[in-house]
């Protein structure tokens, strides 16, 4: 009788769903690492999902009473996957955090020297990460390497459709918005070498 | 050979069960227009913990995962929400009434993240990606909750005052006056 519950144990454990839904991570306080001082000027967001899959295949075939060749056939021939969708955003703007710029006017016209629009962050987060399938097991190093690959490729797709253009004209509406004059005001961008 | 070929039928008929995982696929974006001065960056980390003890008396072992997360958080102004009526000026002098400070980017980069330890005994089973990127979402909401804690958004409004301030003197204005909109997560 011990032996059959024991059994039953064994089955059970093995068999059972994880649990994660369910569990909730300790309450631990966060720590501060850096604080800086910055001056950056967003005027562009792109949002976008990508999907990335890695898939490896079994082997030679070995043997029918091999049970893992049961599974070969169960699973039609992938012995195990990890597919992540992953939601980022790449946001465009001017980087003025070391006083890159400058302002000259006289009575006629105001000039504003600004660096050319780049990049300025690429997001991705946990929220917007979905494991989507995960056959085997796998590690954590080949789960960061396959996000590290969608936020690149996050980056590559917005690079892809030219938004510094954008983000240039959203710069220059918005620095109209906020010098209010009568004067004429040009606003130039400088590339960095 | 009867053996055999119950062994293929069995495979057989198992394999017929089953139903390949369609690779979603994805191709649509959103550009949008934003105006956001962020003006103070605060990079902190987080110890995200789990004790998963066996409270089932069929459950054998335990389970604990120690992972390090760290965040990059930027904040700011939002200068898209300035309305016609939130610059005066008059003369010499400006006056600015700027939107509250908020949030303005929020990123956890996937190679800062690191377990630290994992532990499992007994017959439990091995944390999954699935259960570790779960726990990594509930930390990231901890953060979002306890940024707000630390002065963020105060450092932000203080740093995109003294920002107008540099500029606008530097435009020509003699007189700078900026006022600001206070709400209620700025500590």
């Amino acid at each position: 009788m011990g032996c059959i519950v024991l059994l039953i144990l064994l089955v059970y454990n093995y068999f059972a769903p994880s649990e994660d839904s369910e569990l909730k991570i300790a309450d631990t306080p966060i720590h501060i690492e850096s604080i800086k001082t910055i001056a950056e000027i967003s005027t562009v967001s792109f949002k976008d999902e990508v999907v990335i899959d890695t898939v490896e295949y079994y082997g030679e075939y070995t043997s029918v009473f091999d049970p893992d060749e049961w599974m070969r056939v169960i699973n039609r021939g992938v012995k195990r996957r990890l597919t992540l969708i992953v939601q980022g955003e790449v946001k465009y703007g001017i980087d003025l955090s070391n006083k890159n710029y400058s302002v000259k006017s006289n009575k006629d016209s105001i000039w504003v020297n600004l660096p050319a629009p780049k990049i300025l962050d690429v997001i991705v987060t946990p929220s917007k990460t979905e494991i989507f399938q995960e056959q085997g097991s796998w590690s954590d190093n080949t789960r960061r390497k396959l996000e590290a690959k969608a936020k690149y490729r996050i980056q590559k797709n917005a690079e892809a459709i030219s938004l510094r253009k954008k983000a240039q004209d959203n710069t220059v509406r918005l620095f109209k918005k906020l010098v209010r004059t009568k004067r004429t005001l040009i606003i130039n961008f400088h590339h960095d070498k | 050979m009867i053996k055999q070929l119950f062994y293929i039928t069995f495979i057989l008929l198992l394999a017929s069960c089953s139903e390949d995982t369609p690779v979603p696929m994805a191709e649509v974006y959103e550009i949008r227009n934003i105006g956001e001065l962020s003006t103070t960056e605060y990079t902190v980390g987080k110890i995200v913990k789990l004790d998963d003890e066996a409270e089932e008396w069929y459950k054998i072992g335990d389970r604990k995962i120690l992972i390090h997360s760290k965040a990059k958080i930027k904040a700011g102004v939002d200068l898209s929400k300035l309305k016609d009526d939130d610059i005066k000026v008059s003369g010499s002098a400006i006056e600015i009434t700027l939107p509250p400070a908020r949030i303005t980017t929020f990123s956890m980069d996937p190679n800062l993240m690191r377990t630290e330890m994992e532990s499992v005994t007994g017959l439990r089973s091995n944390f999954t990606q699935k259960e570790k990127n779960a726990f990594l979402k509930q930390g990231e909401e901890a953060i979002k909750k306890d940024i707000l804690e630390t002065g963020i958004l105060k450092d932000a409004s203080n740093n995109a005052e003294a920002f107008l301030i540099d500029f606008y003197t530097q435009m020509g204005f003699e007189k700078v006056i900026i006022k600001r909109t206070v709400q209620k997560d700025e500590k």
